[in-house]
């Protein structure tokens, strides 16, 4: 059984593109490949002008492409800091440097403090990651992934759990996020979220893309609507 | 030849039945049990001690099997099913040192020697030209056929043994069909504990030996086995005791003197564990 | 208590100091779940014991190597630990104890169960020394070590340890290499084992395959169990309690297992948690921390108050 067959995409700079479909469709399992996580049958991806079949997922982060999960994996037991100052060592971590430069360094220090401010958790810095609630982590899984300098940056489902309030907030981060140049590609379900953030949307079946194109056009497609049918999801 | 294959059985026989208690345990909980091998030397302890004050040995055996399920129960009743909760490690390390602490009371308890296990056992030697097997090898070779015949039909045949199949697959989801999770795991314990008590009894009977630390050696092969035979498989962990137990006395009966028995099979566990995680049967899981 | 034992346990207490420290840096910080740490201890003892009585070499050149040797074969055991999943990790790790005790009990090379005698003491200017003159001379060792994780402790590289530990994927997905950094973690955990080693059998003057078998191994996890950043404390308890209490000396590996049974059930965090968990509280920094970063993120005008 394949989780997908022949999915083909091509993710502009600078855009927000969404990637959505019912359960089991193949999504994460599409961010898994792209990350690195996994490797693919066949076919290629290409990030930056350069392939990165094959490539670790450290170098991959490197490279600049971050991502979140679908289930939150902040580091519990560390500081919300400290999560974010992870993230900012990510040209350090191969090197020997690694060996030489602390994390609570100055210039360090005050790098994770404006991401974190841009994510608003300001209040929550010295708690322990683990501690918080769902939508705070997800936040802060944003902003250790904001703190590896992305160009592209990989969203998994990043306001499922959440309620109203969290998803507008998330809504408003995302959109700051590419304002300042990074490119977004998110995994969705929700469709208020998407359908207000996302500039185009594919749509994945059974592993397949069965249909592409603007939110307005996603939402009128019938083969969309028959994918989705019976589901709660759609708007 | 043929004495090595005999021998080979009499070992591989000794491996099902520590393995399987392992493998149930494994499968359900995902819990390396180390401490089974601290029941296996309880049973045979335990049992040379009733023989030594003069119960005849059927009785001697079948207290020891009920008080090694009990201990086995105790154990996952008071002891990891609270930390079940916290991550893989800790019910590990918990089970590392329960055994250290089990080991350690035997010998202050019971005594450091090794006894003899002093019982006759009305069966007889098998000679012939080729091969010798002592009665109480024998013993175990018709014990563990029994055994292995007797699990299949509970695992199979019975609703016990679909639940404990259901569970080994997919914990969460047997609970949400209703299963009586805790249940099928304190059972697996009861089944998986008395078996190695039972191991423990047969191995003390063929060696005529029994100590306080009978019990590491042989269970960190049970664990080979369980590596060989696919992490939960029962039927994997028989087969894979017995390949073991193969594998172990061709290879020292040709190269014995590289290195000593118990070395090569753990190396071969470090090999598998390296290069065929899902050992011969079993599936990976993430 | 004559000066003699004192300086006995104080060795004894400072070589495990070192031991602990270097299991809590695989467990600890890297979360690598190794049983087998002996292995590493024993390897440094053996390595220097060969070239010092076998091959004739001197104290300073085998300390050298010998402390290089069990690097690189912690490096090399950190292979398994790259393809084998954490809980299994734990077997491989009590398989490689015992095949390298079996080793040394075995083979003729290593001394067979009678080990290897003779091991000399180091000497300088052509004076060997004395056992006040070699305490100290651990003292000074441990007081490196101490520094030296100290100074680890700050560094990218800490971070890195914490990242694994904490969720391997994650930590990849910021950079961190996974099978770099366990590599790291194996190399540095063998290296500073292969120094405890090393100051071990010179002290002892004699090595021992029995001295490296398995219960030293729950020995030397008891200690980190014990401790956290208190690691230091722990081995100090390890070492003074069965000294201090002389009948205890015959129940020890029922107290470590008691301590360990214990420990993981009233750790809320279990081992992870201990290493911050029990001295530190409610923030997972320290103190210090905290002022220093509300330092320089409000030197910026940053924090409003607070």
């Amino acid at each position: 059984m394949q989780a997908l067959k022949d999915v083909s995409l091509d993710v502009e700079v600078g855009e927000i593109r969404a990637i959505i479909g019912p359960n089991g469709a193949g999504k994460t399992t599409l961010f898994n490949i792209i990350n690195g996580f996994l490797r693919p049958d066949s076919g290629t991806i290409v990030f930056d002008g350069k392939s990165i079949v094959c490539v670790r997922p450290s170098e991959i982060a490197k490279r600049g492409l971050a991502r979140t999960f679908q289930i939150v994996k902040v580091f519990s037991n560390l500081s919300v800091l400290e999560n974010v100052l992870a993230g900012l060592g990510v040209d350090i971590y191969p090197s020997l440097e690694a060996f030489q430069r602390s994390p609570f360094a100055k210039e360090y220090v005050e790098k994770a403090w404006k991401i974190i401010e841009t994510l608003g958790i300001e209040k929550y810095a010295f708690v322990a990651a683990g501690t918080l609630p769902l939508g705070l982590q997800k936040k802060v899984e944003v902003a250790r992934a904001l703190a590896v300098k992305p160009k592209l940056l990989l969203l998994d489902e990043p306001v499922s759990g959440l309620n109203d309030l969290e998803t507008q907030e998330m809504i408003d981060v995302v959109k700051k996020i590419n304002q300042s140049g990074v490119t977004v590609l998110f995994i969705e379900h929700d469709m208020h979220f998407t359908v207000n953030i996302a500039q185009r949307i594919t749509v994945l079946d059974y592993g397949v893309k069965i249909a592409e194109g603007t939110p307005e056009e996603i939402t009128k497609d019938s083969r969309v609507i028959e994918a989705y049918l019976g589901s709660e999801e759609v708007a | 030849m043929l004495q090595n294959i005999v021998n080979a059985l009499v070992l591989g026989s000794s491996y099902v039945m520590i393995a399987v208690g392992l493998t149930l345990v494994y499968g359900i909980l995902k819990i390396l049990h180390i401490a089974h091998a601290g029941i296996y030397a309880f049973g045979a302890i335990f049992a040379v001690y009733l023989c030594e004050i003069g119960l005849p040995l059927v009785f001697a055996v079948t207290l020891s099997l009920i008080l090694s399920a009990l201990l086995g129960m105790i154990i996952y009743k008071g002891f990891y099913k609270h930390v079940l909760d916290r991550g893989r490690i800790v019910p590990l390390v918990m089970s590392v040192g329960l055994f250290a602490t089990m080991e350690d009371l035997y010998r202050l308890v019971w005594g450091p020697y090794k006894r003899p296990f002093d019982v006759y056992i009305n069966l007889p030697d098998v000679m012939t030209m080729d091969l010798y097997l002592s009665s109480r090898g024998l013993l175990m070779l018709i014990v563990t056929a029994v055994v292995i015949v007797l699990l299949y039909l509970l695992l199979m045949r019975t609703k016990l043994g679909k639940s404990l199949r259901a569970c080994s697959n997919d914990l969460g989801l047997a609970g949400a069909f209703g299963i009586n999770t805790d249940r099928s795991v304190a059972f697996a314990f009861l089944i998986g504990s008395s078996l190695a008590a039972l191991g423990g009894i047969l191995v003390g009977l063929y060696d005529n030996t029994v100590y306080p630390t009978m019990g590491s050696v042989p269970s960190y092969k049970a664990f080979v086995v369980v590596v060989l035979g696919g992490f939960g498989s029962i039927r994997g962990a028989v087969v894979a005791s017995y390949i073991l137990a193969l594998v172990e006395t061709f290879v020292v009966y040709y190269f014995g003197f590289l290195l000593p028995r118990d070395a090569i099979a753990f190396l071969t566990m470090i090999l598998l564990l390296m290069f065929k995680p899902e050992g011969l049967f079993g599936k990976v899981r993430r | 208590m004559s000066l003699d034992y004192f300086l006995t346990v104080s060795v004894f207490s400072m070589i495990n100091m070192i031991l602990a420290s270097s299991l809590n840096i695989l467990i600890g910080y890297a979360g690598q779940v190794s049983l087998g740490h002996a292995a590493f201890f024993g390897i440094g003892a053996y390595a220097s014991a060969i070239l010092t009585v076998k091959l004739g070499m001197g104290y300073w050149p085998a300390l050298l190597l010998s402390v290089f040797i069990s690097g690189l074969i912690g490096l090399l055991l950190g292979l398994p630990a790259l393809r084998v999943r954490e809980d299994f990790l734990v077997l491989a790790t009590i398989g490689v104890n015992f095949v390298v005790v079996s080793v040394f009990n075995y083979v003729k090379f290593f001394g067979g169960p009678y080990g290897i005698l003779g091991l000399p003491r180091p000497s300088l200017f052509g004076h060997a020394f004395t056992t006040r003159e070699y305490a100290l001379y651990v003292f000074l060792w441990t007081l490196v070590v101490v520094f030296l994780v100290r100074y680890l402790s700050n560094t990218y590289l800490k971070l890195g340890f914490d990242a694994l530990r904490e969720d391997e994927d994650a930590a990849e997905s910021v950079g961190v290499s996974s099978p770099r950094y366990k590599m790291y973690a194996f190399a540095i955990a063998g290296l500073l084992a292969g120094l405890a080693g090393n100051l071990w059998a010179h002290y002892m003057t004699v090595v021992f395959p029995d001295n490296f078998s398995f219960p030293v191994s729950i020995g030397i996890l008891t200690m980190v169990v014990i401790g956290g950043v208190g690691t230091l404390i722990g081995a100090i308890i390890v070492t003074i309690l069965p000294e201090v209490l002389r009948f205890a000396r015959d129940y020890r590996m029922l107290i470590y297992g008691l301590i360990i049974v214990f420990t993981m059930f009233f750790m809320p965090k279990g081992i992870v948690g201990s290493i911050k968990g029990l001295i530190f509280g409610d923030t997972p920094l320290g103190k210090k921390r905290v002022e220093k970063v509300r330092r320089i993120a409000g030197a910026q005008g940053r924090i409003a108050g607070r």
